[in-house]
This record gives structure tokens, sequence and C-alpha cells, in this order.
């Protein structure tokens, strides 16, 4: 194998630009390599491949770029004395007009760079709570009858978040059960009233943590399944074609999954409770409190007030899950990338939400007197 | 049926799971070929396709390249063969996530030492072939179903591959262009050195530029003719062959 080369000889004006050797991918000249040996005062190029030997698609590669040179300097390229085939796949890839980008995109510097940011993150804002106003109407006329919502879907999301969740709730929640109970038997003994334990997680699990753990559970999974099937809609052109055929997204892909985890939320949260307080039983038990102590001091420490405090709690996590999910997968771009973005995006917001709202609900509570 | 064919596929059944789409395949490919596989929608030409290129393990019978077994070939011999091998999808299979310059560059970087600016040239010119000069910086989601296509196309020819596997390249694509592409699929198998297996629907193409095809008939599910395409338009056995290559009714042929 000899090494490809070119050399360049100069005839007046004209430049005879020699091809030689053997011209393989990897091994080749570059093509701007050639045009940056060229000589400035030459009016036109011949090319000459009587000494090539073999060559594959580098050849081609280089020439393209030599002919864009040319047409760049308007100088003429002789091409006749190289192979038919390599001609030809000159032709090929120089018919077509290299595509010149109209805008030149955004304007840099710091002010307008800053603009941007701030238009957009108020149009975030604008959009996240036009989506929550679409929602609510669209939930309206769901319990007006006049939907298009197949009940079939509602039972489905229902069936993937609630039973299919179980294990995992129960796995978390009897864990914090547990948790609440050491923590606090650790204070309540040095005073030995370890028999408030049952007082410490019944109110614990029931007013907070059986639905911002329940809530954390569903952002995870389902809010973050929502963001991810409406994304791979979005990327497959399936929303594009739902609403072409007329069916509102919102009737037809959000309001399920809306409904669902609504439905789904409050029960989740109780059996949380349950479940939370029988982890909180099992470690009161092994400090001496007996099961019946435990029982008859729970019923003593909360009411039914306590329990709807928790209940509306998780309702309205269930709420913004939803939303913060469907949006994510509605907002989604048209790549794989967007769809990871959409679900992080969705978890992340759903957490923010069930923290910001928890809070709010509190004190709104502990004003309220409840 | 000579030995030494480039390709040969022996009583090979193709499908899914316990559905055979297509049985009792035997047909040859030879070096330089443009070798056509036609037949209705639905009939299993991308089942087939997938099965030759290594993504759906044949039911029975095998493919062989020049005389190897893709699917019984060891993990360094299959990766040898799939450089070799440039493939289209009928989709596009676009990585969504990149530029069109870093899907061509994608091969190119994984299996050459090329320098970045030898990769920035060669991808210029790949995409220059394609009629997608100046697109280096746009990604799928930004350009037209026919640009995917070509786009595809210009990550399949990205190294030069011996053998190329098109399903349904000139699909959604305008006359010029698709005539552009049947140039540059008779340019690559001539001035390259490559054989093509093309999977269309293209009469004109078929017929222009293919040198052989294979005819796979939907409701007997095996292949029903195979030869040079403008020789089975006049004399094929098999009327629905004819039929099919002439574009008539049923009733126009008996
Ligand atoms: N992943 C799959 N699992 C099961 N069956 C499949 C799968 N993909 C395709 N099929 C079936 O195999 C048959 C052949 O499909 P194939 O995609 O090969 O058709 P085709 O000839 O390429 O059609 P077209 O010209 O429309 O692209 C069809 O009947 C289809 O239903
Ligand atoms: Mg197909």
């Amino acid at each position: 194998m000899t090494l490809a080369t070119f050399h360049i000889d100069m005839h007046d004006d004209n430049c005879i630009l020699n091809l030689a050797g053997d011209w393989q991918l990897g091994q080749a000249p570059l093509g701007a390599d050639i045009c940056a040996e060229l000589p400035s005062n030459c009016q036109s190029i011949t090319l000459i491949t009587t000494e090539l030997s073999h060559w594959d698609s580098s050849l081609a590669i280089a020439l393209l770029q030599l002919s864009r040179w040319c047409e760049r300097k308007k100088i003429p390229l002789d091409t006749q004395q190289t192979p038919q085939g390599l001609q030809q796949l000159l032709q090929l890839a120089t018919d077509v007009p290299v595509y010149q980008p109209t805008n030149e995109g955004a304007i840099g510097g710091l002010w307008p760079t800053l603009r941007r940011g701030l238009i957009s993150q108020g149009l975030q804002v604008h959009d996240g709570l036009v989506f929550v106003g679409d929602c609510t109407l669209a939930l309206g006329r769901w319990l007006g009858g006049r939907a298009r919502t197949r009940r079939s879907d509602i039972v489905f999301f229902i069936e993937q978040a609630g039973p299919k969740g179980l294990a995992i709730v129960t796995l978390i929640s009897l864990l914090v059960g547990m948790i609440l109970a050491y923590l606090g038997s650790v204070q309540l003994r040095q005073l030995g009233a370890q028999v408030y334990v049952a007082n410490l997680v019944a109110i614990g699990m029931v007013r907070e943590m059986g639905a911002l753990m329940t809530g954390v559970i569903m952002a995870g999974r389902t809010g973050a399944a929502y963001a991810a099937q409406l994304g791979t809609m979005q990327v497959n052109e399936e929303i594009d074609a739902l609403r072409v055929m007329g069916i509102p997204t919102m009737e037809f892909l959000v309001l399920p999954r809306l409904l669902a985890l609504i439905f789904i939320m409050p029960l989740m949260c109780i059996y949380s409770d349950v479940i939370g307080m029988i982890g909180g039983a099992l470690v009161a038990n092994g400090m001496g409190v007996s099961y019946t102590q435990y029982i008859l001091q729970t019923q003593v420490a909360i009411d039914w007030v306590d329990i709807s405090t928790g209940l509306i709690k998780s309702l309205i996590f269930g709420f913004l899950i939803a939303i913060a999910g469907c949006q994510a997968g509605l907002l989604c771009g048209r790549d794989s990338n967007a769809v990871g973005l959409a679900t992080t995006h969705a978890v992340v917001k759903a957490i923010v939400f069930l923290v910001v709202s928890d809070a709010a609900l509190n004190i709104l509570y502990d004003k309220l007197g409840i | 049926m000579v030995d030494d064919a480039f390709i040969s596929v022996r009583n090979l059944s193709v499908g899914y799971g316990s559905t055979e789409v297509q049985k009792k395949l035997n047909f040859d490919i030879n070096k330089n070929d443009i070798f056509f596989v036609i037949g209705g929608s639905g009939c299993g030409k991308t089942t087939l396709l997938k099965s030759m290129v290594g993504l759906l393990t044949p039911l029975q019978g095998e493919v062989l390249y020049q005389g190897k077994n893709f699917y019984e070939a060891n993990e360094p011999e299959q990766v040898a063969m799939l450089k070799d091998w440039g493939i289209t999808f009928q989709t596009g299979a676009l990585f969504s996530s990149m530029s069109l310059g870093e899907n061509v560059a994608l091969p190119l970087q994984l299996y050459t030492d090329l320098s970045e600016r030898q990769i920035a040239e060669a991808v210029a010119y790949k995409l220059a072939l394609v009629g997608l000069a100046g697109f280096e910086k746009f990604y799928p989601a930004e350009l037209s179903g026919g640009m995917h296509k070509r786009a595809g196309l210009a990550r399949a020819l990205a190294l030069d591959p011996q053998l190329l596997f098109f399903d349904e390249p000139s699909a959604g694509l305008d006359p010029i262009s698709s005539m552009r592409l049947d140039q540059l699929i008779v340019q690559i198998c001539q001035a390259l050195d490559s054989t093509v297996i093309i999977v269309s629907h293209e009469l004109p193409s078929i017929l222009s530029i293919g040198t052989r095809c294979v005819f796979l008939d939907n409701e007997t599910n095996t292949m029903l003719d195979c030869g040079d395409p403008r020789e089975l338009k006049i004399h094929s056995s098999q009327p629905r062959v004819r039929q099919f290559l002439n574009r008539t009714e049923k009733s126009e042929i008996s």
C-alpha cells in the first residue's frame, strides 16, 4: 500500500492537483489541508488521478471540501480526468446547495439573557396556573357527566396506582411508624411515660406522616410514570393525533389519571396510618407497653377531626402530584432526553408542591384551631 | 444454487414467538447486487430484514454471509460483521437527543480512530450525499419525515459499509429525491463496491436499478419467485408476481 498524497503543480495560473496513492479513510489528507496548500494566485484547478491506485469515500470527502472552497473563491474546478464513479459521487454531493440558516439565533449579553430567563419563568408560572384551571374545569365537566373520559382508563389507573403500590406503602409506613415510636420513647422514658408513645405515633401518622409519606411514594412512583407516559406519547406524536381528532387531552389523558390519584390517595393514606400505628405498637411493646394499653391510648389520642385533616391533605396531595406529572408530560419536548427531563421535573415539582402545601395547610389548621 | 454466493438464505423461517410470518425462504444474493425485497404491506419484509441483520433470531434455517452465520458467530465476529453493514430503519430511528451531525459521527467515533477534523469532513460529505448539506446542527425533531429518512441513510453510510440494508428508503420522498437516492445506491454499489438489500414498493426504482428481487407473498406466507425484476415482470410463472410488478388488477392477469 502506498501512502495517499497530493501534489500541486502550477502552470501559469492553472493549478494541476495530482492525487496519488491509496486513499483510505483515516490515512488520507483532509480537504482542508489541500485547500490550505493551494497558492492564492491560482485561477483554475485541474485534477489528475493518473497515479491514483485504490480509493474509497475519503477521496470524495476531500474533494467535496475542495469543490466548496473553489465555489467560495469562484475558481473553476476541472474533474474530467478523475474516475467516473468519483465524478458522479461528487455530483450527487454538490447538486443540493448547502443549507444556510436564515436567523442567527438569540442575541447574547447579560440583560437580554436575564430578560428571557425572567419571561420564561413568568410564563411557566402562568402556564402552571392555566393548567390547574383547565384541570378543574375538566373535573367539573366530568362531574356533570359531560367529559370524554373512558371509565376503563380510570379503572386501569386506579389499579396501577393503588393495589400495585401497596407493598411499598406498607414497608415505608411500617418503618416510619417505628421510627416515630423510637424517637418518642427515648424522650418519654425519661419521664416514665412510655405509654404516650401511642399518642405520638397516632397523631404523627394521622395528621402528618401518613399523607406525606404516601404522597412522596406516589410522586416517585405514579407521578413519574404519568410524566414518562405522556412524554413518550408526545415524542410519538400520539398527542398530536388526539388533538386533530378533536379529543381534548385534558379530558382523555389527564382526567383519568387525576381522578385515579384523587380516589386512591385518601385510601392509601388511611392504610398507611394503620400500618404506621402497627409499627409503633411493635416498638412500644418491646418497651413494655402492652397491645391493649396501646390501642386504648390510641383511641383517646385521636378523633375524627385529626383523621379528616390527614385525609384532606392526601386529597390535595393527590391532585398536586397528578397535576405535576401530567403537566410535565404534556410539555415534554420531542426527544428521548426530554422524556427524562419531564420525569425529573414531575417528581421534583411534586415534592416541592407537597411540602409547601403541607406547611400551608398546617398553618391553616392552626389558625382554625383544629 | 451456488455455495459461494455473497449471502445465501437457506430454508429460512422468520416470525415472532410461535407465529411464522414467512417460511421456507431460499435465495442467494451476489456481490454488488441491488437486491429488492418486495411484497404486499404486512407480508413480513421488515421481519425478514430484522432476521438478516441480527435483531430477530430466525425460527428455522439460516442466513449465511460468505458462509458465516451471524447468530452462531462469537461476539468479536458479530461486531466485525456489523461494522461492515449499514442499516436504515423504516422510521428513521435517529437518536433524538443528538444532532444530525452527531448521529452520523457516532459510528465513526466508535469504530474508527479518525480525528475530530476528519470526522467533521466525513460527516459533511455524507450529509451532502443525501442532500442535507448544512444540516449538521439540526435535531431530528426539527426535520421533516423525508429528511429523517435521508439522515438515517447518511448514518448508515458513515463507515462505507460493504453491505447495506434499507427498509423502504424512498417512502415519503419526493420523486426527485427518490431518483437521487436511486443514483446514490447505484454509485455506492459501483464506486464503493457494496451490496445493497432494499425493501421497497417503488416500482420505477425496482425496475430501473434492481438487479434481483424476491417476492414475499401474504397468503401463502412464503416467497413466490426470485430473479431479475425486469424478467419477472414478463416471464414470472406466478400471476401475483406479474400483477405486482405490472401494477394491475387481479382479473387482468389470467
Ligand atoms: N413485534 C412483533 N410481534 C408480533 N408480530 C409482529 C411484530 N412486528 C410485526 N408483526 C407481524 O408480522 C407481520 C409482518 O410484519 P412486517 O413489519 O414484517 O411487515 P412488512 O412486510 O414490513 O410491511 P410494510 O410493508 O407495511 O412495512 C405482520 O402481520 C405483523 O402483524
Ligand atoms: Mg416494513
